[in-house]
């Protein structure tokens, strides 16, 4: 009985760690292709995604609030 | 019409239901899979809901979201694509939950609750402000929402009126009062999203005077303008794109990390204290500035800055502004109320507003449920005949060096115990502090317990805010204990003077009111050590078998459930040690 469930407990990590693997492989696919296409085409274009202005001489940080009315989009 | 308020996928997942706008429960998930802060869809938290008012899913009209997921992603994936390729191990960690679970919310509500009707998704920023506004007792005011992050906002200010809230400004992601706090509560060695009041609570050991030698390295990672508006300099973080906070160039600055388990030194003092006069400078200028833009003085404060109870207890000495309000959730945890209350008064436009005024909205037991309870595991207990009873014989037994569960009544809304799942002992005693902390809590030194004390008594011992604020009810303002009474309560005396008092008043919990009083009379001093109820490292208590097994793990030597008495050391069959198990 022990070696029995020594054995499925076996494959059953076995399984995890090739998932585990798989998911890595796929993930890295994805954002090297994804992410890292989209950031050369971003680059290339000068779009600033993330604003990590500090001290640029502006008076302000904020920014007005631009208000989302369709509260069923998730966007 | 009824109303469900969900929030969850960040830290402390919640759920708040709303019966005609009236909130009827509300509580947050981690009490029930008694898992600190969970974050996990709150099934168990949405069921206790719908039971407490005996209606299942279909009955919901509308179930609204505290967040728009979709526009979260977006911020997610900028980050990835801004940071590429040093963001891949967090794009790694992320993505596949986005992928599987964020994403998917109506899909959840299907597949968990089998609801297939109306969603709604309300900003993040927006459910803090109705969580905090729409359940005030104001019928105007400003408002400010300072946290980690949203979707993208980290700030914003607005402005209510009736049922019309408006955000105005914002100040979005990377830049951050919330993610400062919490990089600087990493770098010092506690758990982020968990231990930043620790940080707080560290603070007035070092010095909190401009000549600080931290406070100016500090300045230099924050642009504050005149405005209240701010920016960090990134160069100093790296939580845009690792799943740690402070960057090489912070520890460059300020020193080594320090681990959890380094001893606390000066420097670290010296670093918070600097920080959260920091954080101090940067709340009290945007509420100055929002004074002007408002000239409205009525607050209503929230996102998880609104914990921060030293900056809080000097708001309204440092602004114009003359009243205050913060609700007892003012992190994550409350936004599923603020998201339903959202859609009740401003979505559906309905005007009869619900003012809230104690935090009891948790699942109580009843009587034949503890007996049942007690008797089923063979608990050895009494009974008392009068609550006059009981109030008598607990007041004594704090002034006896006893340390008292107390469960009674609906478990409390928020991260602070407040008379429904409390631990109380006396404060007057100098040795409470290391009773405590042998018997139950085991937490570090410098942390002071908490006191609570009848609202009609406060101005007697704290030089607190006159009228007193609402919020100081739910332990969200910290003020400095008159000088005459700090050698009389050393258990609840912060090195600098100060005490994050509760104060109770007797229409919110009379029997909670009456033993403060009857403890005063015993001990001339009407006030008791308040803290929460729970192993360390776990979440308070919710049901008569987590206190129970709260009380035998730990030293409290009694607990008192309703009328129920039990001894600990009455029940030597159950005792356990819970300290070999605790986690921080």
């Amino acid at each position: 009985m022990n070696f029995v469930q020594g054995v499925k407990d076996g494959f059953k990590e076995f399984g995890e760690r090739v998932t585990s693997v798989v998911n890595f492989v796929l993930l890295l696919i994805v954002y090297v292709i994804g992410v890292g296409i989209t950031t050369i085409l971003a680059k290339i274009t000068k779009q600033k995604l993330l604003d990590f202005s500090f001290k640029d001489g502006r008076d302000s940080y904020w920014v007005d609030h631009k208000e989302e009315v369709d509260y069923t989009k998730q966007f | 019409m009824y109303i469900l308020g969900i929030s969850c996928y960040y830290h402390d997942a919640s759920a708040a239901l709303l019966k005609d706008g009236v909130i009827v429960a509300a509580a947050e998930e981690e009490r029930f899979t008694r898992k600190k802060h969970d974050i996990s869809f709150p099934t168990n938290a949405i069921n206790y809901c719908l039971k407490e008012v005996g209606i299942s899913a279909d009955k919901l009209d509308y179930v609204t979201f505290y967040e728009k997921p979709f526009l979260k992603f977006e911020r997610i994936l900028y980050q990835h694509i801004t940071m590429f390729p040093r963001s891949f191990w967090s794009f790694y960690k992320t993505v596949p939950s986005w992928v599987n679970e964020r994403l998917r919310i109506r899909r959840m509500l299907k597949k968990t609750l089998k609801y297939d009707g109306k969603v709604f998704f309300v900003e993040h920023h927006q459910a803090h402000a109705a969580s905090s506004y729409l359940i005030s007792p104001f019928d105007k005011a400003a408002l400010l929402t300072v946290d980690g992050v949203g979707e993208w906002a980290t700030t914003t200010f607005g402005y209510a009126k009736g049922t019309d809230l408006k955000i105005m400004k914002e100040i979005n992601f990377p830049h951050s009062l919330g993610l400062l706090y919490s990089a600087v509560t990493a770098y010092l060695g506690f758990k982020v999203n968990n231990s930043e009041y620790k940080v707080m609570g560290l603070s007035p050991y070092g010095n909190r005077t401009k000549s600080n030698p931290y406070y100016a390295k500090m300045r230099k990672l924050i642009d504050i303008k005149p405005d209240g508006s701010y920016a960090l300099d990134m160069s100093y973080f790296v939580y845009h794109y690792k799943m740690s906070m402070p960057s090489s160039k912070f520890v460059k600055v300020f020193g080594p990390t320090r681990k959890w388990s380094d001893p606390l030194t000066k420097r670290h003092k010296d670093i918070s204290a600097a920080l959260q006069m920091v954080t101090e400078e940067a709340i009290f200028a945007m509420l100055n500035s929002l004074y002007k833009e408002t000239k409205c003085t009525n607050l209503c404060i929230a996102g998880g800055c609104a914990l921060n109870s030293v900056a809080n207890g000097k708001l309204l000495r440092n602004t114009p502004f003359k009243k205050i309000y913060i609700q007892p959730s003012a992190g994550d945890g409350g936004t599923s109320m603020g998201a339903a209350l959202y859609t009740y008064n401003v979505i559906l436009g309905k005007k009869k507003r619900y003012v809230l005024t104690d935090a009891f909205f948790g699942p109580q037991f009843t009587d034949r449920q503890i007996k049942k309870f007690l008797d089923r595991n063979k608990i050895k207990y009494t009974q008392f005949k009068s609550d006059k009873e009981l109030v008598k014989t607990v007041a004594s037994l704090i002034k006896t060096e006893n340390v008292i569960g107390w469960f009674q009544g609906r478990m409390e809304w928020g991260p602070r115990a407040l008379g429904a799942r409390s631990i109380l002992s006396d404060p007057t005693n100098p040795k409470m502090q290391d009773i405590l902390n042998l018997k139950v809590k085991h937490r570090e030194k410098f942390r002071p317990f908490a006191p609570v004390i009848c609202a009609d008594d406060a101005k007697t011992y704290f030089e607190c805010d006159e009228p007193v604020p609402v919020p100081t009810d739910f332990m969200l303002m910290v003020y400095p204990i008159k000088k005459f009474a700090r050698s009389k309560v050393p258990s609840i005396t912060h090195v600098d003077g100060s005490g994050r008092l509760q104060t109770i008043r007797r229409k919110d919990n009379q029997l909670y009111y009456d033993l403060i009083k009857e403890f005063g009379k015993i001990s001339k001093i009407p006030i008791l050590i308040n803290t929460s109820f729970n192993i360390r490292g776990e979440p308070i208590v919710c049901t008569p078998f987590h206190a129970y097994r709260c009380m035998m793990g730990t030293g409290i030597d009694y607990l008192v459930m309703n009328r129920f008495f039990i001894g600990r050391a009455d029940n030597p069959q159950h005792m356990w040690d819970s300290e070999s198990h605790a986690k921080d």
